[in-house]
C-alpha cells in the first residue's frame, strides 16, 4: 500500500504522531515478523527483533526519503536480525535438532478444516523447510526468504538489502541450490522424480 | 550467461533465473533446448521449482503480540540511547586491556628464553644463599641434590666461570653456575659483580611482578562480563 493514505500516515508519523505510526505498524508487522522469524528461526527472538525495529523506525523516521516504505522498514528489520545473529554467534546456542523438536509442538500451523493427517503432514513439512532455511548462511537465507517466501522481486530485494542485482541473483541461486540438495538428502520424497522433464 | 555446450550442464544461476522467468527469450530457448536432452538438469529445474512452490506455500506464523508502540516504549528507548555512547569506549577499553595483558604475558614468556636471565639469576642467587647457609651446616647430606636447583637455563648466563658460583646483589644480579659441580662452601664467593651482564630495569617489573597481570586479567573479565548490560 504505497498510496496517498500511507504517505499521509508517514508524514504524520514524521511529525511525532505515534497513533499514525502505530497504524503503519499494524500494516507491516505481519511481514516484519515473518521475515524475522525465517531469519532467526525463533519466535521470541523474532518478536524482540521486530519490536526493536519498530522503535528504531520511529526514531529514524525523519531519515525516510520516500520510496517503498515496506522496503525501508524491512531493511531495519533485517539489520536488527543480523545484529541478533551476530550476538547469538558469540553465545552458546541450542542445536538445530532441539529447535526442530521445539517447533513440532507449535500449534500455529493447524487449520481446523484440515484432517488430522493433513495437519500433521503440513506441520512436518513446514518445520522441515524452516530447519532447511536455517542451515543456509544468513545472506542466502535472507535472499531466499525475501524472494521465495515473501515473493519480492529482485529489485525489491536489492532495495531491502542494499545488494547489487547481481549479488541478489547469485545469493538466491546458491541458496536455492543448497535447499534443493538439503531436501534431496533428507526428504527426497518431496522432490519430483529424477529425470522428469519440466520443459513446458 | 555462458553459452551451453553439448556436454555442459546448466549452472545454479541459470536454473534459478530460468525458474524465475528472468532470462531473455534467446537464453530461455537455449536453456529449454538443453533441458530436452539433459535429464540431470531437467531434474534440478524440477526440484528447484518444487522447492520454490513449497517455500511460497509456507504458512505464516501468527503474531505473538501486537507491536504497536506506547510512549513508555519510546521513553525507555531514549533512556537506553542516553548511555549508548558508552559502548564504543567500553569496546576500546576491552581491547586495550586485552592487548596490554597479552604484552605483559608475552614479555614473561619471551624474555627469560632470550637475552635476559637476570630475574631468574636473582632468584637463583637467593636460593644459592639459602643453600649455602644450609650446606655449611650439613654439607654432605644436601650436596647431591643442590645442582639441579642451581642449574642455569640454556644460554642464559654469560661467561663460564671455572668451578665457582658468582652471587651478586639483587639490584645487579648475575650468576655463573657450573652444572657438574656440587656445592662446596669454598666454591661460593659472594658479592662479585659480573661486568658483562646488563639488566633492563623494567625487566624485573615485567617478569617478576604478577600483580599487574592479575589486575589486568580481572579488569578484562569485568569489562567482558558487564558488556551485555550496556544498552544496544
Amino acid at each position: 500500500m504505497q498510496d496517498a493514505a500511507e504517505a499521509e500516515l508517514i508524514q504524520q508519523a514524521q511529525n511525532h504522531n505515534l497513533a499514525s505510526f502505530n497504524r503503519l505498524v499494524i500494516l507491516y508487522q505481519g511481514v516484519a515478523f515473518r521475515v524475522a522469524y525465517r531469519l532467526l528461526g525463533d519466535e521470541d527472538r523474532a518478536a524482540d527483533a521486530v519490536q526493536d525495529s519498530f522503535i528504531k523506525a520511529y526514531r529514524k523516521l525523519h531519515q525516510y526519503r520516500g520510496g517503498q516504505f515496506r522496503s525501508w522498514l524491512l531493511r531495519i528489520v533485517t539489520n536488527s536480525c543480523y545484529d541478533m545473529l551476530r550476538s547469538k554467534a558469540r553465545r552458546p546456542t541450542t542445536s538445530l535438532d532441539n529447535m526442530v523438536v521445539e517447533q513440532e509442538s507449535s500449534i500455529w500451523l493447524r487449520d481446523p478444516e484440515e484432517g488430522v493427517e493433513q495437519q500433521v503432514l503440513r506441520q512436518e513439512i513446514a518445520d522441515f523447510l524452516q530447519a532447511a532455511i536455517i542451515t543456509l548462511p544468513p545472506n542466502q537465507r535472507l535472499a531466499v526468504t525475501l524472494c521465495d517466501v515473501e515473493g519480492l522481486n529482485y529489485q525489491e530485494i536489492s532495495n531491502v538489502t542494499g545488494w547489487a542485482l547481481g549479488t541478489v541473483k547469485s545469493r538466491l541461486s546458491r541458496g536455492r541450490a543448497k535447499l534443493r540438495e538439503y531436501i534431496s538428502a533428507h526428504r527426497p520424497e518431496l522432490n519430483p522424480a529424477r529425470g522428469r522433464s519440466t520443459v513446458e | 550467461m555462458t553459452t551451453l555446450g553439448k556436454n555442459k550442464h546448466l549452472s545454479d544461476a541459470q536454473i534459478s533465473a530460468y525458474v524465475d522467468d528472468a532470462l531473455t527469450e534467446q537464453q530461455q530457448r537455449k536453456v529449454e533446448a538443453h533441458l530436452r536432452h539433459c535429464p540431470s538438469c531437467a531434474s534440478k529445474v524440477a526440484a528447484t521449482r518444487r522447492t520454490k512452490q513449497m517455500l511460497a506455500a509456507l504458512p505464516a506464523p501468527p503474531l505473538p503480540r501486537a507491536f504497536t508502540l506506547t510512549q513508555a516504549d519510546i521513553a525507555t528507548a531514549k533512556r537506553a540511547r542516553r548511555w549508548h555512547w558508552l559502548r564504543p569506549f567500553w569496546n576500546a577499553a576491552t581491547v586495550v586491556t586485552a592487548l596490554l595483558l597479552v604484552f605483559l604475558m608475552g614479555r614473561t614468556i619471551i624474555i627469560p628464553a632470550t637475552n635476559s636471565a637476570a630475574p631468574i639469576a636473582a632468584k637463583q642467587v637467593e636460593m644459592a644463599s639459602t643453600v649455602r647457609t644450609v650446606s655449611t651446616r650439613t654439607t654432605r647430606s644436601i650436596a647431591p641434590e643442590t645442582p639441579r636447583l642451581l642449574r642455569a637455563p640454556v644460554g642464559a648466563v654469560a661467561p663460564p666461570a671455572s668451578n665457582t658460583i658468582t652471587a651478586t646483589p639483587a639490584s645487579a644480579p648475575s650468576l655463573a653456575v657450573p652444572q657438574s659441580r656440587a656445592l662446596s662452601d669454598k666454591a661460593i664467593t659472594s658479592a662479585q659483580p659480573a661486568p658483562a651482564q646488563q639488566t633492563n630495569p623494567f625487566t624485573n617489573f615485567f617478569t617478576l611482578a604478577i600483580w599487574p597481570k592479575v589486575a589486568l586479567a580481572l579488569l578484562l573479565a569485568l569489562l567482558l562480563a558487564s558488556r551485555p548490560l550496556l544498552p544496544q
